[in-house]
């Protein structure tokens, strides 16, 4: 028996087409109108499972790219801010070469020291520069002024404040960008090589290890009072004395003298007495009169400094390699070799290799305002011997500046990397969630047709029965 | 028998079954579109005959022998299991449909407000102490708390609205079944007659769809006509009797079904099972993920942010936001074990590292508290914290812990490394130290207790001389003498002046007097030995005027908590003596590395240590003699026991779940309190790169996914599962369409065939009348034979 088709099961299978026709066509205009596939998870499980990584990823890129400009911005700020203390250090060398070289009187040379002394300070903002609130060169101490100048007693100097940490921050999946230099590493190296003495003839030598000192220190050598091995009836006397180590004395009873190496004997008793110890070094010394033994080798104590006489070290055992000098300011150590020092003076201390852009400005401010009064020749030959390390303190700042440059023109690629990035992902979802318009619209046309041609042919089947032709 | 009355009598039968046959049939056409009508069909048989003249029979014309209604009765009972498993396909369908909507994937759902989080953190690393970006992650923070909030509410909308659902549905299912015990009522006493009840069987059948699509339904069919009706094994309708069913709430406050005998109703098929299922089973699974997504969101982010250190820097004064619950009812909160105070966070058997710094030097102290949390209760645990140098700390009546420090001091529980490990100067320190050449504990069970050894300090030239004396009753076992027994032996012996200490394990007498000129030496008391046993040297040294300085940078990298013990090969000066060491061991007193100190090396040059760790040594004098030893924390997490999370000290989320999630009011108000860094210094955004490593972290809690990843394929199962309800929905309508039109092949009306009916009866009837006729005028024939002839 075949299948009867009743007119409820006409109507039912007829408004079902319509109504699939219309729910077909109804998917199809959505798509059309969003531009999207998938517009509910449920439109296509599988791929919303990557639109929603594939959204973020274009979140974050675009977090990348406002932390990149964010970057720039703010190594540009350091850049400049390197850029005038490069032109800074230029004005530096003039200066320097200038009083090297020319006949410049002492109140030009004064003058010039004042015009250092206010590019000093003018280095020091600069190592102090802030963006907004926050300084540049400190590490990750941003609020606080990364380098103070601290004086104590005649000397000064420039401590850095900051840390070594890096604000970092990322850049690009993955990739973390430092924003900053570490002021230190600008302004100060400390790559280290040989530590040279040179000027004071003390005979003072360095042992080129365990020094921490950065640039320039003076090493004063000065007497320091006789040791115990000292005659009894041997003093230091109040005047000034340059011989130090083991001196010969010999006592004579008649008349009362005392020699010093091989000076000339000196009558006794003598009172705060120059005696001269024969080789163009004198000490001064209060004596008493002739004591038992008559002959012998008493020691002349030094006292090495490189504070400026505030932290002295001791030395009365001339056959030490290795004294440690110990600089109450910042607490860095020069080691001494003592073997050969015989003379008080003072020797400017070069640790080659390390420089320090502010003690260098110091050194050249001091040189130029002559307060030890040294002879002009000296200055300008000393003036002679910073031009290096003039140089060596603008390198260092270029160095800087070309690393933050580097670092700058880095994030102008990395825009472009992210912008492409960002674009990868974009077509991606494209790929995952958009719809192929050509072909829904294609769609949406055939379901146009069909739904139409559904309608049409539901209406004529509807309306014929046989009831319609019986009369 | 043959009479004129023979035709008259099957003229009037045809003309009775014609007219029938009309009036059915207009019926059919009548009712072709009333719902559930069933065919009816009149049933002709020819009369009984009757015998004529010589044995013929003769029909006697047409009998009506009833009007049947066309039905399948298997037919029908598949229809109606069809209409159940349609019910529930249309109610899961919309279920999933308006979650959907709820989640509003892919677009603007919660997936935006957690890569909003993770971005505010990352805006927040270009500049950690910039306010207004710290605000931004308050902001993103709460914007990803209210979205969690929002999906758990509208999903308890969605199970707490299935109560009024299925007691308006049951109401239904009850009136459909009254309305079929009247029916049965009146279909039995039509029936009784033997009469068929054909309309209101139709309508009987009606109710029981009806109660089908609900719930799944079994008919059982009585000899009498009348129904009984049974859904989910409790019989709702016999006969005239209906058990009406109630709605109440089970012990899990789940809507269930209940019979009149308070028995409980457990359904198939049907919307009402859809709906209770949905109400137990869908709908809390789901709740449940967000709930865990929630949970463990709170649980990592808050790990991070109660051991980072906010703009501020380290903490004055903190108080917990949960306390301690009155678990034992003794009218105290705080004595109860830190397992029972009710924590929403259980608090796990670890350590906390409590870090004491000076604000004005930075110079920090890291103690490590054990929790037990099975042993300690939260007043232990106070008096732990109060046991820490520069710290308070107490138990309020709310069962809060608070903690303050003492002025010019902060604390706080991050892992950073202490920039400067070396703070009691035991490592060529400027005070003379002599430390024990190997760590605790130690073995005295050979010494003659009371033991007594002498400690010369001052300097050469006025030496003091104090006799230290260590009693058996110090220590618990002789035979394994703590290092912090015999530090606290040792400290009670001393006074206050000169102090020993446990560095990393080691024991170290350090003088009180500092500089040059400053002098050490421990001498055993007669023929004693106790200083071998605790490998303390008795050889005289000296301090110098100023000490060794030891940094540490870098943030440490490894994955484990350790602890770092650096001990020099040899004695000798940093940066001058040739082939002199540091050597490293860790924990368990494995050698990890050795480093060059001695000539080569510049003193302040930076020597990896390996995961991220450096250290420079200053110059100076070290000693190996004098056990110099320092010793450095490098920790991963300074918090293994979740105290500081259970506890909420400083957290950033409060709540357990997606219900209850919410932004600590306090850093709502004062964003700085986010902790950024895990040190004091104001651009440290070393915490924001842990919270951004815990975007990528897979947690063991979320499946081993990462969170946006738990979430994202939470959409995607909802995705799948409503696509699949939709699916299902398709192909049970197709299914039940189809049984449809199966139904209506055999019980619907074809008008055609009804116009056809009619013209068949009204022929039928036609003939009959013209026979009728023709008897007549055979009949006048007859009568009139007489007249005419």
């Amino acid at each position: 028996m075949s299948l009867r088709i009743t007119q409820g099961h006409l109507y039912a299978v007829a408004l079902n087409d319509i109504r699939n026709g219309l729910g077909r066509y109804t998917a199809l205009q959505h798509e059309v109108a969003t531009g999207r596939r998938v517009n509910l998870p449920s439109d296509d499980p599988a791929a919303a499972l990557r639109i929603i990584p594939l959204t973020n990823d274009i979140r974050n890129l675009d977090q990348f790219s406002s932390n990149v400009s964010m970057a720039r911005e703010t190594l540009d700020a350091g850049a400049s801010s390197l850029e005038d203390g490069s032109s800074l250090m230029q004005r530096i060398r003039e200066i320097t070469v200038q009083a090297a070289n020319g006949t410049l009187n002492t109140d030009d040379r004064h003058n010039l020291g004042i015009e250092v002394d206010q590019l000093l300070n003018q280095l020091i903002s600069i190592g102090n520069s802030k963006r907004g609130d926050r300084y540049l060169f400190g590490g990750t101490a941003s609020n606080t002024a990364p380098f103070t100048l601290v004086s104590s007693g005649n000397s000064s100097r420039v401590v850095y404040n900051g840390n070594h940490q890096s604000l970092t921050v990322e850049v690009a999946p993955g990739l973390q960008t430092a924003l900053n230099l570490p002021g230190d590493s600008i302004f100060q190296k400390h790559s280290r090589g040989d530590t040279t003495f040179s000027g004071g003839n003390t005979g003072a030598q360095p042992t080129n290890h365990g020094d921490t000192g950065i640039g320039f220190q003076n090493l004063t050598v000065g007497f320091n009072g006789l040791h115990t091995d000292a005659p009894s009836t041997v003093t230091a006397g109040n005047g000034q004395t340059t011989a130090l180590g083991p001196l010969a004395y010999t006592f004579t009873t008649t008349p009362p003298t005392l020699q010093i190496g091989t000076g000339a004997p000196v009558p006794l008793p003598a009172n705060d007495t120059d005696f001269d110890t024969g080789d163009g070094r004198t000490i001064n010394l209060t004596v008493t009169g002739p004591a038992v033994p008559a002959t012998g080798t008493f020691t002349s104590k030094a006292g090495l400094s490189t504070d400026g006489g505030r932290t002295v070290t001791d030395v009365s055992d001339f056959t030490n390699t290795s004294v440690v000098v110990r600089n109450g300011d910042d607490q860095t150590v020069l080691d001494v070799d003592v073997r050969a020092l015989g003379r008080t003076g003072q020797e400017l201390v070069k640790y080659s290799g390390t420089f320090d852009a502010f003690t260098t400005l110091i050194t050249v401010r001091d040189l130029l305002r002559n307060d030890q009064n040294l002879p002009i020749e000296e200055v300008q030959s000393r003036l002679s011997g910073m031009l290096p390390e003039v140089d060596q303190a603008h390198t260092g700042v270029l160095d800087g500046l070309r690393e933050l440059g580097f670092r700058s023109s880095s994030m102008d690629t990395l825009t472009s990397r992210v912008a492409s990035l960002k674009i990868a992902s974009q077509q991606s979802l494209s790929l995952v969630q958009d719809a192929d318009l050509s072909q829904v619209i294609l769609q949406l046309q055939q379901q146009d047709m069909a739904y139409t041609a559904a309608l049409q042919v539901s209406a004529k089947v509807i309306q014929t029965s046989l009831a319609g032709y019986l009369r | 028998m043959s009479s004129f009355g023979f035709g008259l009598g099957a003229g009037l039968r045809a003309l009775t079954a014609a007219r029938l046959g009309l009036q059915i049939a207009g019926n059919n056409v009548a009712n072709a579109n009333t719902p559930g009508y069933s065919r009816q069909r009149i049933e002709l048989v020819a009369a009984d005959p009757f015998a004529i003249a010589r044995g013929f029979q003769i029909g006697s014309g047409v009998d009506v022998a009833g009007i049947t209604r066309l039905v399948d009765s298997g037919l029908e009972g598949r229809l109606r299991l069809q209409m159940g498993l349609s019910g529930a396909a249309e109610v899961d369908q919309s279920r999933y449909a308006e979650i959907e909507g709820v989640l509003g994937e892919p677009d603007n759902g919660l997936s935006s407000s957690l890569a909003g989080f993770f971005g505010s953190i990352g805006s927040l690393q270009t500049d950690p102490a910039d306010r207004s970006l710290r605000g931004g992650v308050v902001q993103a923070g709460t914007q990803l708390a209210q979205g969690l909030n929002l999906l758990s509410n509208r999903f308890s909308e969605l199970a707490n609205s299935t109560f009024n659902q299925v007691s308006g549905l049951v109401r239904q299912v009850n009136q459909h079944a009254q309305a079929i015990a009247a029916l049965n009522t009146q279909i039995t006493s039509i029936e009784a007659n033997g009469s068929q009840a054909n309309d209101l069987r139709d309508a009987r059948e009606q109710h029981i769809k009806a109660i089908s699509s609900l719930m799944d339904t079994r008919v059982l069919e009585r000899n009498t006509g009348s129904t009984d009706l049974l859904v989910g094994g409790h019989l709702l309708v016999s006969g005239d009797h209906v058990s009406a069913l109630s709605v109440t709430r089970d012990t899990s406050n789940h809507t269930a079904i209940t019979a009149s005998n308070n028995a409980s109703i457990t359904l198939q098929s049907g919307q009402i099972a859809a709906l209770l299922q949905g109400e137990s089973t869908d709908v809390p699974q789901l709740q449940d993920r967000m709930n865990r997504l929630a949970h463990n969101l709170i649980l990592e982010v808050n790990r991070l942010q109660t051991t980072g250190v906010p703009a501020g820097g380290p903490f004055s004064t903190l108080t917990s936001f949960y306390g301690s619950a009155d678990s034992n009812n003794n009218g105290t909160r705080g004595d109860e074990l830190l397992s029972q105070g009710g924590f929403q966070f259980p608090v796990q058997n670890g350590d906390l590292y409590v870090t004491v710094s000076n604000k004005e030097t930075g110079a920090m102290e890291r103690t490590r508290i054990h929790v037990d949390p099975s042993a300690m209760t939260l007043n232990d645990f106070a008096s732990a914290l109060n046991n820490v140098n520069h710290v308070s700390a107490s138990v309020d009546p709310m069962g809060r812990l608070r903690v303050n420090s003492d002025p010019g001091y902060g604390f706080d529980f991050s892992p950073r490394l202490d920039t400067n490990p070396d703070g009691f100067g035991s490592f060529g320190g400027a005070n003379p130290t002599i430390g024990s050449t190997h760590s605790g504990p130690f073995d005295l069970s050979g010494q003659t207790f009371p033991v007594s050894f002498t400690m010369t300090t001052g300097t050469a030239s006025s030496p003091t001389v104090t006799n230290v004396t260590l009693n058996a009753s110090s220590f618990a076992n002789t035979g394994a003498v703590t290092t912090d027994e015999l530090v606290s032996a040792i400290n009670s012996s001393l006074g206050s002046t000169d102090t020993a200490a446990n560095i990393g394990g080691n024991l170290v007498i350090r003088s009180s007097q500092g500089g040059a000129s400053s002098q050490l030496q421990l001498a055993n008391v007669g023929a004693g030995t106790v200083l071998g046993a605790l490998g303390l040297s008795t050889a005289a040294t000296t301090g110098q005027d100023v000490g060794v300085t030891v940094q540490v940078e870098g943030s440490y990298s490894g994955s484990n908590n350790g602890n770092l013990v650096f001990r020099p090969s040899t004695d000798g000066q940093i940066g001058v003596t040739p082939n002199m060491n540091v050597d490293v061991f860790d924990e368990n007193g494995r050698h990890v590395t050795t480093v060059n100190v001695g000539a080569g090396y510049n003193p302040g040059d930076p020597i990896d240590l390996g995961n991220g760790v450096s250290v420079r040594f200053g110059p100076g004098q070290v000693s190996a003699t004098a056990g110099n030893v320092f010793s450095l924390d490098v920790l991963s997490n300074s918090d293994t026991s979740d105290v500081l999370v259970a506890l909420g000290m400083n957290s950033f989320f409060h709540g357990t779940d997606a219900s209850d999630i919410s932004v600590n009011p306090d850093i709502s108000t004062n964003p700085d309190l986010f902790a950024a860094g895990t040190g004091p210094a104001v651009g440290d955004a070393s915490n924001l790169a842990r919270m951004m490593g815990l975007r990528s972290t897979q947690l063991s809690g979320l499946d081993a996914n990462t969170v946006e990843g738990f979430y994202t394929n939470f959409v995607g199962d909802v995705g799948f599962k409503s696509a699949a309800a939709t699916s299902t929905l398709q192909s049970q309508d197709q299914l039940l369409s189809q049984l449809q039109s199966e139904r209506d092949s055999v019980s619907g009306i074809n008008l055609d065939e009804e116009m056809v009916d009619v013209t068949r009866y009204q022929q039928s009837y036609d003939a009959a009348a013209r026979f009728i006729s023709v008897v007549q005028q055979v009949t006048n024939t007859l009568i009139n034979i007489g007249s005419t002839a």
